[in-house]
């Protein structure tokens, strides 16, 4: 199997105005491929989960979807424009790793950092970027602390704070890098209900990199699946079945469900 | 004391090398704290000391060649950014390696440059030492445009420099120019430590950028709020060190520096993100 060409490609219908199109592009740092030949397609106001083992470039997908990293062969649009151009049009949250908590900064502070580009070189933010900033900050519940120095913050907060700079730049599309790793349970919940409010008012197109299956299930309209430099894409009840996971993982996989949701264990890996 | 304290006050009425000292001080006091938040808060600090130390080499061939030391002083400050940031984005060396290689070659340069000239010059050690009081007419001019330079291309890109400074990846992400922002930054550091030369000299002008904006940072939750505390910090104490150094006879740029690094631990002492820290704790 070459890349994702002849699997699913859902939303692949209408103009490529209202899709994010990856046409046989390879991906890599200094000559080193991590994906090759991807051929996706995904329609306005979907939601895609994205899974793999570490290191398989889940992250390097989003990068190039925001010109952080530049494709080595192939071409990628985004709602018919160049990803240079349609940058204003993404909201990318990355890691909350990459989140430098000893900045001095509030969550506001923060959050209208992501209009800057926005309002242009040499302009100070206007009332209509205050508010914007202010609605992204109630939109992810933290209205009370909008000006609470980050370092201050939880874990599941300074992830909130993360969306909400993603969301006051009004994006069309909205990138979340892992934004369930490394909080509670409890947090990770309420990270996945706020995704999901967010996605039905804004009608956004969300791509979302994730290591657990089973929380994100619910929300996603279809998964990519990488492995070995390969990108996969299907419906979550195609893509997770044993076969392709076993195939794609080169692992024992069991898939079973439990309470109405899908369970995926890996278990050893096969050698030779 | 009090008599002393006249004597400077009238001194500072009379003397017009005193007015230019303290003109210097309140100027090079102002740019070098506000330009230091940067450095601060994005951890250029290391950087900004080799820029320092680049810059000698600098001041040393002006004086081998009979150039304006710090003409070339700037030349090899813009130099170092650029072999740096080149090294680090190119040659996949980290930053601090780059630095140290390029730290240790300049003051090897220097070195040599002192090595060749024929006679002693005292106005190298000047250069390295500073002196505020030696400070010209036509020094207080360079050191004035500097300032409306710098501090004006502060003001303007102010929100970017934030933005670049806190999450440069992310400030990429949105589009903003984050290669040429990273440079002008640099550059502003490098316009910074050299027009102070004169004033606090080569050793000591990176503590009148680190330590004010380092104090400052222990006080306050905000860029904007840091600035302005550090401006007044670094003002504040590059006048009262000029003074304490001229009523007790002793080097100027040390003494500012000395009562800087004491503002700083009073700072720390007093800081809320300390108290904070303790409370968790």
């Amino acid at each position: 199997m070459k890349g994702s060409r002849g699997m699913d490609r859902l939303g692949g219908e209408g103009p490529a105005g209202d899709r994010i199109v990856f046409e046989g592009v390879t991906l890599g740092y200094a000559g080193e491929t991590v994906l090759r030949d991807i051929d996706l397609e995904i329609s306005r106001g979907e939601s895609i989960g994205i899974i793999g083992p570490n290191g398989c470039g889940k992250t390097t997908l989003l990068k190039s979807l925001v010109g952080l990293i530049r494709p080595l062969s192939g071409r990628i649009t985004v709602f018919g424009e160049p990803v240079i151009s349609a940058r204003r049009r993404i909201g990318y949250v990355p890691q909350r790793e990459t989140l430098d908590i000893s900045y001095p900064a509030t969550v506001f502070d923060m959050v209208i950092m992501g209009r800057y580009a926005r309002i242009g070189l040499f302009r100070r933010p206007r009332d209509l970027d205050r508010m914007r900033a202010g609605q992204a900050i109630a939109d992810v519940g933290l209205a009370e602390q909008a000006h609470t120095p980050i370092a201050h913050l939880s874990g599941g907060q300074r992830q909130r704070v993360l969306i909400a700079r993603a969301l006051s730049a009004d994006p069309e599309v909205v990138l979340l890098d892992e934004p369930t790793a490394a909080v509670d349970v409890r947090a990770q919940r309420e990270i996945v209900a706020l995704l999901e409010n967010l996605k039905r008012e804004r009608n956004l197109t969300v791509l979302l990199v994730t290591h657990d299956v089973n929380l994100v299930y619910p929300i996603v309209d279809r998964i990519i699946y990488m492995a070995d430099g390969r990108v996969f894409i299907g419906r979550p009840e195609e893509m997770l079945t044993q076969e392709k996971l076993q195939r794609i993982y080169n692992a024992n996989v069991i898939v079973t469900e439990a309470d109405g949701r899908i369970c995926v264990i890996v278990g050893d890996v096969h050698h030779g | 004391m009090d008599d002393s304290l006249a004597q400077v006050v009238s001194d500072f009425f009379t003397f017009a090398f005193m007015q230019r000292a303290l003109l210097a001080a309140v100027l090079t006091g102002t740019l070098c704290s506000v330009i230091g938040v940067f450095v601060v808060v994005r951890g250029f600090s290391f950087i900004g000391a080799g820029i320092a130390h680049a810059s000698f080499a600098g001041v040393t061939l002006g004086f081998l060649l009979g150039i304006h030391p710090l003409f070339l002083a700037f030349l090899f400050s813009l130099l170092m950014v650029f072999l740096v940031g080149w090294a680090t984005h190119r040659g996949e060396l980290k930053l601090d390696i780059s630095v140290g290689i390029f730290f240790a070659f300049t003051m090897a340069l220097a070195i040599l440059f002192i090595g060749l000239m024929k006679q002693y010059q005292a106005g190298v050690y000047g250069y390295l030492f500073g002196d505020i009081l030696s400070v010209t007419s036509s020094d207080l001019w360079l050191i004035t445009a500097t300032a409306v330079l710098v501090l004006t291309a502060v003001g303007l890109l102010y929100k970017e420099l934030q933005f670049v400074t806190f999450d440069q990846e992310m400030a990429a992400a949105c589009g903003l120019p984050v290669t040429f922002l990273y440079y002008l930054l640099l550059v502003l550091i490098a316009m910074t430590v050299v027009v102070s030369l004169k004033s606090v000299g080569v050793i000591l002008v990176f503590a009148l950028i680190v330590t004010p904006a380092a104090a400052a940072y222990q006080l306050v939750h905000r860029l904007t709020p840091m600035v302005f505390v550090s401006a007044a910090i670094g003002t504040g104490g590059s006048v009262a060190g000029l003074i304490l150094s001229y009523v007790w006879d002793v080097p100027s740029g040390a003494t500012i520096v000395s009562l800087l690094t004491l503002i700083f631990f009073v700072s720390l002492w007093w800081s809320p993100k300390r108290r904070r820290c303790s409370c968790k704790e």
